[in-house]
C-alpha cells in the first residue's frame, strides 16, 4: 500500500472512531452537564444568547438537590416566574425555597417569552413520568396557553419526546400535527428539521456534547450579549438581568401602550351582556379549553398550579371602571377555567401595591416575597409536606 | 445553507455508503441520478422541479438536433426563464414603474398571481449551465447524447444549488471515470475539503454574519477604527461564506469522483483589479467572458467598444446576483474600476505613466488599491445604493 493511499485509509478510519467516541462523550455529557448553585435561566445560559441547552442540562438541574422524601417544585413560565426584575440574591424562588422549607426542592426553570406549558413544564412532565413526586408552579395571563412545538422553546419538547420522556399524549401529537397541516412550508420545514435533529440527537447525543463544550470550556456563537466575551465558556456567564430602581424611577414607559396592553388581557375575551354588565365570550374559551385538553396531560393536571399573573396597581387603576369590571370578571373566569380540567388555577397580584411590581408586569424584589408566600400555600394544598 | 441541515446528513448516510458500495457503473449512474433527484425535489418542492425538468428536456432535445437556430432558441427559452421569474418584480417595480406607474403595477400583479413568490432553487445556475451547453453545442462541439448523463449535468447535487458553474466538457469527461472506480485518496481529500468548508462557513462566516447584523444598524454610530474593521469583516464574510460553500461542493463532489472547477483562488492576494477577478468566483467570470463579453466583440473592436463591452457583462453580472438596483451598480463599480485599470496609463499622460510605473514597482501598493476598491464595492453589494455611499462616506472621512 502507498503512503498516500494509507493516509487516506488512517483519515477514512479516523472519522468513525472519532464519531464513536463523540457519541460516548455525548453520552457521558448527558449526565452530569448542568451550572453549580443554580439560582435560575439568566440571559447567558439561555436560548436569547443563542445557547440552546438540552433537555438533559434542565432534567440535572431539577434532580440536582433532590434526595428521597422531598418533593420537587419546578417553576416553569415566563419572565415574571423567571424573576426578571429582581436580583438573582432577591429571585422569588429562592424565597419559595425558604417558606417552603426542606421537604421541598424549589427550581426555577422559567424561561423568558415562555408559554404556561412549555420548555420547564415538560421537565416536570418527565419527572411525574419517572415517578418522582412533582408540583409545577407556571403563569399565564388569561386567555393564554399556546403550543409545546412551534415557539422559541419548541426544541425541548423535540429533544424531550424523542428522548422518551414525555407521557403518551395522542391528542398533542394530533394538535401539533392539525397546527403543522394548516402552517407555511417555511415552518413546517423548520418543524421537520427540529424533528429530525431531537431523533439523531436521541441516538447520537452531539448536543449534550456540544453544549458540554460550551458551557464549560469554548462557546462558538457569536452573539451581541454573552459576557465576558462570546468564546468563553457560558458557566462564567453573569446572572445580569435587571433589577427594579427606586419606585420613582418605575412606570416610565409609554402610559397609553401600556395601558392598551393592560386593556389587552381582556379586551377580546368578554363582551357587554346588555345590562350594562360582562359576560364571557364563547370562542376564546373553547380555544383555550382545547388547548389545555390537548397540550397538558390528564396525569399531569393535579400536579400544577397555573398563577394568572395581574398587572401593576399602577396601571389596572387607570382603567375606566367597565373596563376594570371586565378586566375582573375575565381572571375570575379563566381561573375557573383552569380549574375545570383539574388545575389548581390562581389570580395573583390583586392586592400586591405598586412598590411589588417592577414595571408593567415583572415584580420587584417585595413583590416576589409576597409571591413566594401565596405560593408556598397553593404548593402545600397541593403536596402536603 | 443546504449542506447543514439534517436532512442532508441523513441524505449523505444513506447515500455516499450506497455510491461507494456499488461496482457497476451503470448502476452506480442511476444511484447517483435518483440521489440528485431526491435532492433537488426535496429542496425545490414538486413544483419548483418543473422549470429545470423542462428547461433541461427543452435543451437536451435542441443540442442533440445540432441545429444552431434550434440552440440559440433553447437560449432563449432559458434566459426568457431566468429573466421571468427571477426579474420580472424588478422590473416591473423599479424599472417600468419609474417610466409609467400604472403600467408598473399592473404588470406587478401579473407576476404575483403567475409567478411563485421565490424564484426555482438553483434559477441562476442551472439556466447558465445549459446556456453554455447549448452555445458551444452551436459552436461545433458534440452533444450529450445519453440522456443519463445529461441528466446528471443538470442536477448534479453538489454544485446545483451554488456552483461552481460546471462546463458539461470536463464533467462528461471525469464522469465515466467516476462511475468506474473512486479512489480512496478522493474520498478522504473530499471530506477534509468538506470539513475546511464547514468551518469557513460555520465557524466563521455564520458568525461574522450574526455580528455583522448587529453592529450594522449602528454604523453610524462606530468609531472610525470600528467602521474600519465592520468593512473588514464584511469583505471576509463574503469570501468566508461563498469560498466555504464552494470547499462543501467542491469536497462533496471529489467524495464521488468527480474534480469540480476550483472557484477561488486566494482573491485577496490579487493585486489589480483584473488579477480579482481570474481569482474570484472564477466559474462566474470565465463564463461572462466566454458568454457575453467574448461574443459582445471582445476587445475585438477597438478600445471605446472594448470597455463598452466590459462595463455592459459586467452590469449583467452585478444583475445576475439579483434582481436590485445596488447588485446593478457594483457590477458597474467593478466595470468601471476594470476600465479605469485599463486606461489609466495612457489617459492620465505623464501622471498615469509615473502611477503605472509605481505600480509596478510596488506591488503591495497595488495589492492595497486592489482590496480597498473590492472591499468598498461590497458596501454597493450589501446595501441600498444611498446607505453604501453614506458608509463610504463614514469611512473616507474618519468620523
Amino acid at each position: 500500500m502507498t503512503f498516500p493511499k494509507l493516509k487516506a485509509l488512517v483519515l477514512l478510519l479516523a472519522i468513525p472512531i472519532g464519531f464513536a467516541l463523540a457519541v460516548r462523550l455525548g453520552r457521558e455529557a448527558e449526565g452530569y452537564a448542568k451550572p453549580q448553585k443554580f439560582i435560575r435561566l439568566h440571559y447567558g445560559i439561555s436560548p436569547e444568547s443563542l445557547y440552546y441547552l438540552p433537555f438533559s442540562m434542565l432534567e440535572n438541574v431539577a434532580l440536582a438537590r433532590w434526595a428521597p422524601g422531598k418533593t420537587i417544585v419546578i417553576v416553569a413560565g415566563n419572565s415574571i416566574l423567571n424573576g426578571y426584575g429582581q436580583a438573582e440574591p432577591d429571585v422569588w424562588t429562592l424565597r419559595l425555597q425558604e417558606e417552603l422549607g426542606d421537604r421541598y426542592v424549589v427550581v426555577n426553570l422559567a424561561f423568558r417569552g415562555a408559554l404556561p406549558y412549555e420548555a420547564g413544564a415538560l421537565v416536570a412532565e418527565s419527572l411525574l413520568r419517572r415517578n418522582y413526586p412533582v408540583v409545577l408552579v407556571s403563569n399565564t395571563s388569561p386567555g393564554t396557553v399556546g403550543r409545546v412545538a412551534g415557539n422559541a422553546y419548541g426544541y425541548l419538547y423535540y429533544d424531550a419526546l424523542y428522548k422518551g420522556r414525555l407521557f403518551n399524549h395522542p391528542a398533542r401529537d394530533a394538535n401539533i400535527a392539525e397546527w403543522e397541516a394548516t402552517a407555511t412550508p417555511a415552518v413546517r420545514a423548520e418543524q421537520d428539521e427540529l424533528r429530525r435533529a431531537a431523533r439523531l440527537d436521541a441516538n447520537f447525543h452531539f448536543q449534550a456534547l456540544w453544549h458540554h463544550v460550551g458551557y464549560r470550556h469554548l462557546f462558538t456563537t457569536w452573539n451581541s450579549r454573552s459576557s465576558p466575551q462570546f468564546w468563553q465558556p457560558r458557566a462564567s456567564a453573569k446572572d445580569d438581568l435587571p433589577v427594579a430602581p427606586p419606585l420613582a424611577e418605575r412606570f416610565r414607559t409609554e402610559l397609553a401602550s401600556e395601558l392598551a396592553i393592560t386593556r389587552g388581557f381582556s379586551v377580546n375575551l368578554a363582551e357587554p351582556d346588555g345590562s350594562g354588565s360582562w359576560r364571557i365570550l364563547g370562542p376564546p374559551a373553547e380555544i383555550v379549553s382545547d388547548l389545555i385538553d390537548d397540550m397538558i396531560p390528564p396525569k399531569m393536571r393535579r400536579h400544577m398550579v397555573m398563577l394568572l399573573t395581574q398587572n401593576a396597581p399602577f396601571y389596572r387603576t387607570r382603567l375606566t371602571p367597565t373596563e376594570l369590571a371586565r378586566d375582573n370578571l375575565v381572571f375570575s373566569a379563566y381561573e375557573q377555567h383552569w380549574r375545570k380540567h383539574g388545575i389548581a388555577g390562581h389570580i395573583v397580584g390583586l392586592d400586591f401595591t405598586d412598590e411589588d411590581y417592577y414595571d408593567r408586569s415583572h415584580l420587584a424584589a417585595t413583590g416576589g416575597r409576597k409571591l413566594a408566600r401565596l405560593t408556598a400555600d397553593y404548593v402545600r394544598q397541593l403536596a402536603p409536606p | 445553507m443546504i449542506f447543514n441541515t439534517y436532512w442532508f446528513v441523513l441524505f449523505a448516510v444513506v447515500f455516499f455508503p450506497g455510491y461507494w458500495l456499488i461496482r457497476w457503473p451503470a448502476a452506480r449512474g442511476g444511484w447517483l441520478l435518483c440521489g440528485c433527484a431526491v435532492f433537488h425535489t426535496h429542496f425545490a418542492g414538486p413544483a419548483g422541479v418543473v422549470p429545470i425538468v423542462a428547461l433541461g428536456a427543452l435543451t437536451y432535445a435542441c443540442a442533440l438536433s445540432r441545429h444552431r437556430l434550434l440552440c440559440y432558441g433553447a437560449v432563449a427559452a432559458c434566459v426568457i426563464a431566468l429573466v421571468g421569474y427571477k426579474y420580472t418584480h424588478f422590473l416591473s417595480s423599479e424599472i417600468i414603474a419609474a417610466v409609467a406607474p400604472e403600467l408598473g403595477a399592473k404588470t406587478n400583479a401579473v407576476a404575483a398571481t403567475w409567478l411563485p413568490a421565490i424564484p426555482p432553487l438553483a434559477l441562476s445556475f442551472f439556466t447558465f449551465e445549459f446556456v453554455h451547453y447549448l452555445i458551444d453545442v452551436a459552436r461545433g462541439h458534440a452533444p450529450i447524447r445519453r440522456p443519463k448523463e445529461f441528466a446528471l449535468f443538470a442536477i448534479y447535487f453538489p454544485s446545483l444549488v451554488a456552483g461552481p458553474i460546471k462546463r458539461y466538457q470536463d464533467f462528461t469527461a471525469a464522469l465515466p471515470q467516476a462511475l468506474g472506480r473512486v479512489e480512496l485518496a478522493d474520498i478522504a481529500a473530499g471530506a477534509q475539503r468538506v470539513a475546511l468548508g464547514f468551518c469557513k462557513k460555520i465557524l466563521l462566516a455564520d458568525n461574522l454574519t450574526v455580528a455583522l447584523a448587529f453592529y450594522e444598524k449602528d454604523f453610524f454610530a462606530l468609531t472610525a477604527p470600528e467602521a474600519w474593521l465592520f468593512l473588514a469583516a464584511l469583505a471576509a464574510r463574503i469570501l468566508l461564506d461563498f469560498s466555504g460553500y464552494t470547499d462543501i461542493a467542491l469536497g462533496f463532489s471529489q467524495m464521488l469522483g468527480v474534480r469540480l472547477p476550483e472557484n477561488f483562488n486566494y482573491p485577496y492576494a490579487a493585486t489589480g483589479l483584473r488579477d480579482f477577478w481570474a481569482r474570484w468566483h472564477i466559474s462566474l467570470s470565465s463564463w461572462i467572458r466566454d458568454y457575453i463579453y467574448i461574443p459582445l466583440g471582445g476587445s475585438r473592436h477597438g478600445r471605446v467598444r472594448r470597455f463598452l463591452n466590459l462595463v455592459v457583462a459586467f452590469a449583467l453580472c452585478g444583475l445576475w446576483h439579483g434582481p436590485a438596483g445596488h447588485f446593478l451598480l457594483w457590477g458597474l463599480w467593478h466595470g468601471g474600476g476594470l476600465v479605469v485599470q485599463a486606461t489609466y496609463r495612457t489617459a492620465l499622460g505623464p501622471l498615469g505613466a509615473k502611477l503605472g510605473a509605481g505600480f509596478d514597482r510596488a506591488p503591495l501598493l497595488g495589492w492595497l488599491v486592489t482590496l480597498l476598491f473590492v472591499a468598498f464595492g461590497w458596501l454597493l453589494f450589501f446595501y441600498p445604493a444611498a446607505q453604501a455611499w453614506a458608509m463610504a462616506v463614514k469611512l473616507l472621512t474618519f468620523r
